[in-house]
């Protein structure tokens, strides 16, 4: 395999990987009242090559799960769609977590 | 800088100019066509405040012109491409392929027209009446099947192509300038006069000629005519002409005042107005429907005027059209309700 194809697959492979965990990245960041282009950056800024065009739908898919609330709010410079946590949100956080430090503990014994 | 006009967003202190929030209005319009309709004016608000989001940070304190908003549209993607991310539920034909959809149609559709016509023309020197009403039947039977062929075949890629960004090289390339014109929601004014004008005619027509609405057959004894409307639908046409006057009527602001053109208050009347006469029209397609088409046209004439082919199915044809109109007029109720009802600006 050439480097130009094994770094193509790898930036692939690794999208995937982040992919999994996009879910639990934004309900922990929405424990605090968040718009989207404000996650957006913040995600960024942690390490997830985010773009708007997944983020704002995924937001929605979140939503129409019943995980996250969302409302307009009118009084800032202009009016922006805010999305935070609920409580069936925080609920599948912990159970995502805990599922997701079992996964960790297993994949590091594989990778011993 | 280009444009004089510049308003702010929302009381924000970003200046946005005309054009730039023109064109971002074309990109949400275009958008919103493809969006869910129950969730279209939550998701194209949040679009637009995300554009405006990014304008603010790339260009803080500087007034947003027609080029700086383009490229951010232009990094935003194809409208179209956009909306699909939003939708949770699979679609028949998807954005991907619907492009090649509407050009496969659209060239099998013109070349089966044009072949039918010229081997139709080509079969017989002359041809009657009822032979050229049995042809356009004939080929509008053949359109309807050329359509529903190729759309079974694009549901069936739909769900078979797995990469279609890939496979369709179309849709990944757009032009901004291709985004909807938001004056098309209105017509222009030279449309208008005409729309007038061809409305005068109608009501002259129905008022002073009624009586000589009909067919006229030239044959070897010189012309005859055929009466085609029944008494009782003579008596309704009064309906039509208060229609057609009605129509023209709720035209005629733009003509006075064209500045209200692009206004909000402006797309809204316009809205409401075509929504009342398509209530109109709604209710007189009922009655008709209701009578049955003996009480609109005198069918044995047809049958003397030499339409004979077309005669046993005349009455399907006739409630065909009818329910067909009905729908269209139905549907464009239902999306001119759409357009008016979220029209929430905070």
């Amino acid at each position: 395999m050439d480097t130009e194809k094994h770094t193509g697959m790898l930036k692939k492979n690794i999208q995937e990987m982040w992919r999994g965990t996009l879910l639990m990245a934004v309900l922990a960041l929405l424990s605090e009242r968040k718009y989207g282009y404000q996650l957006l950056k913040e995600m960024n800024g942690s390490g997830f090559a985010l773009t708007q065009d997944t983020l704002y739908p995924l937001l929605r898919r979140i939503e129409d799960q019943g995980l996250l609330r969302s409302e307009w709010i009118i009084d800032t410079s202009r009016p922006r769609k805010y999305y935070s946590i609920n409580e069936n949100g925080v609920k599948m956080l912990s159970s995502l977590k805990e599922e997701w430090l079992k996964q960790a503990d297993t994949l590091r014994e594989v990778l011993k | 800088m280009a444009e004089t006009g510049r308003h702010s967003q929302g009381g924000t202190k970003m200046n946005i100019t005309k054009k730039a929030d023109e064109l971002l209005q074309r990109y949400l319009a275009a958008a919103g066509k493809s969006l869910p309709i129950k969730k279209r004016a939550d998701i194209t608000r949040e679009i637009e405040s995300l554009v405006l989001d990014i304008c603010e940070e790339r260009w803080p304190e500087i007034e947003i012109d027609q080029q700086k908003m383009e490229s951010v549209l232009v990094e935003l993607g194809k409208p179209s491409i956009l909306a699909a991310k939003y939708k949770t539920e699979a679609q028949l034909i998807g954005p991907e392929l619907m492009p090649i959809f509407k050009l496969v149609l659209m060239i099998v559709c013109t070349v089966t027209a044009v072949v039918s016509l010229i081997s139709f023309f080509l079969g017989a020197a002359t041809h009657t009446a009822g032979e050229i009403a049995a042809y356009f039947m004939e080929l509008f039977s053949s359109l309807f099947s050329a359509v529903g062929f190729i759309f079974v075949i694009f549901v069936i890629n739909e769900r078979i192509i797995p990469n279609k960004k890939e496979f369709n090289p179309i849709d990944t390339a757009w032009n901004i300038k291709d985004l909807p014109d938001l004056k098309e929601k209105i017509p222009s004014k030279a449309e208008i006069i005409a729309g007038i004008i061809f409305s005068v005619i109608g009501v002259i027509v129905l008022n002073v000629f009624a009586d000589r609405i009909g067919i006229y057959n030239y044959g070897p004894e010189g012309m005859r005519f055929f009466p085609v409307l029944t008494p009782e639908m003579l008596r309704l046409l009064p309906l039509f002409s208060l229609r057609i006057a009605i129509g023209a009527m709720t035209l005629l602001p733009f003509i006075i005042n064209r500045s209200i053109e692009l206004s909000r208050s402006g797309s809204y009347y316009y809205n409401i107005s075509q929504m009342g006469l398509s209530l109109f029209d709604i209710g007189i397609l009922i009655l008709i429907l209701k009578r049955g088409i003996n009480s609109v046209l005198l069918v044995e004439n047809f049958r003397e005027a030499g339409l004979e082919l077309i005669f046993p199915l005349a009455g399907n044809v006739f409630t065909g059209v009818l329910v067909l109109i009905l729908g269209l007029t139905l549907f464009g109720l239902a999306k001119r309700t759409l357009v008016i009802l979220p029209k929430r600006h905070v």
